[in-house]
């Protein structure tokens, strides 16, 4: 069990590829599948090159959170499909609550700073 | 048939540099020479239609039973192999109008690929030319032919040495560019923010 701990802590935080790669795999995908996902979630505004790509993939394949599924004897095959592992999914779950207390920290501050900035405001209108 | 002109041209860049060499052959292919092998300071070219491409390099070594798949990833992204050498492949796509596609879209790869590179060739700076320049002392191996040699030997671990610190002072520019592009992108001045949640 510890030692399952002691992988999360070391997987976390993620990346921003791995993070990707990691929600993409929610529903197992070979290597193109997952640039043309993380390109749809994000709108295009997240573009993964190759490079990037296989550099997680080796990545993750290594820290055991995810592996290659399906057809193990296709050796040398194009497209491997990969999906998540147990220590994976737990990761994903991880650090979703780890953002979600991250953004509800920072969506309060910006309320803050935008409240700040209309009073700034509404002082300027009025001297002037 | 007719057969297609080749040339070869002999030409050094840094292993820090790989960004001038990946510059140079986007050129050629602009006036017409096509990258067919990359070895070392050799490349071999051909003939073609000047082309307006992009090269980039990666420094990787899959695995044999991997090797189909991480050519694969590049070409399902639109990038065609054209060659490889000592760990560095060589991929090429046509440039378009937007800005420069990239095989590596995150610092952190980038850095990863150069930190690949620092450490083999600091295990071959310690394991073969340390060695190799050191065993040559010794009061049997006198004279100019041998005197030479160690100049050479020398010569090879200074040039060594210098890559690999270059290599360190471009993971370290890597890592602090990385961190000021992406202050620069998420803390707008104020003023600029405001007109952006006003759009």
């Amino acid at each position: 069990m510890s030692e399952i701990d002691d992988k999360m802590r070391r997987a976390l935080p993620l990346t921003e590829a791995t993070y990707y790669v990691l929600v993409s795999l929610v529903e197992p995908r070979h290597g193109y599948g997952i640039m043309q996902n993380v390109a749809a979630l994000t709108g295009g505004e997240v573009r993964m090159g190759p490079g990037t790509l296989y550099g997680a993939l080796t990545n993750l394949l290594k820290q055991g959170l995810i592996e290659r599924s399906g057809d193990e004897e296709a050796e040398g095959e194009r497209r491997k499909t990969y999906g998540l592992t147990t220590l994976g999914r737990s990761i994903v779950l991880l650090e979703c609550k780890r953002l979600e207390t991250m953004a509800r920290i920072g969506r309060a501050a910006a309320e803050r700073i935008r409240s700040q900035e209309n009073e700034k405001d509404g002082k300027e209108e009025t001297t002037s | 048939m007719k057969e297609i002109e080749t040339k070869t041209v002999i030409r050094a860049f840094g292993a820090w540099n790989s960004e001038r060499e990946e510059r140079w052959l986007g050129r050629m292919a602009g006036k017409g020479w096509r990258l067919i092998a990359p070895r070392g300071v050799f490349y071999r070219f051909e003939r073609a239609a000047p082309a307006d491409v992009v090269f980039r390099l990666d420094y990787q070594s899959p695995k044999r039973t991997e090797r189909a798949e991480y050519l694969g990833l590049f070409q399902d992204a639109g990038w065609e192999h054209a060659g490889e050498f000592g760990g560095w492949h060589y991929f090429r796509t046509p440039a378009g109008d937007g800005p420069p596609p990239e095989i590596h879209t995150d610092t952190e790869s980038r850095v990863a690929m150069y930190r690949r590179l620092l450490g083999f060739m600091a295990i071959i700076c310690i394991a073969v030319w340390v060695p190799f320049f050191t065993n040559l002392r010794g009061p049997w191996r006198s004279g100019t032919f041998w005197a030479v040699v160690r100049i050479f030997q020398g010569l090879l671990l200074v040039i060594w040495v210098y890559a690999l610190i270059r290599l360190g002072r471009k993971i370290r520019e890597l890592k602090q560019g990385g961190r000021r592009k992406i202050s620069r992108e998420i803390c707008p001045p104020l003023s600029k923010h405001k007109t952006h949640m006003g759009q």
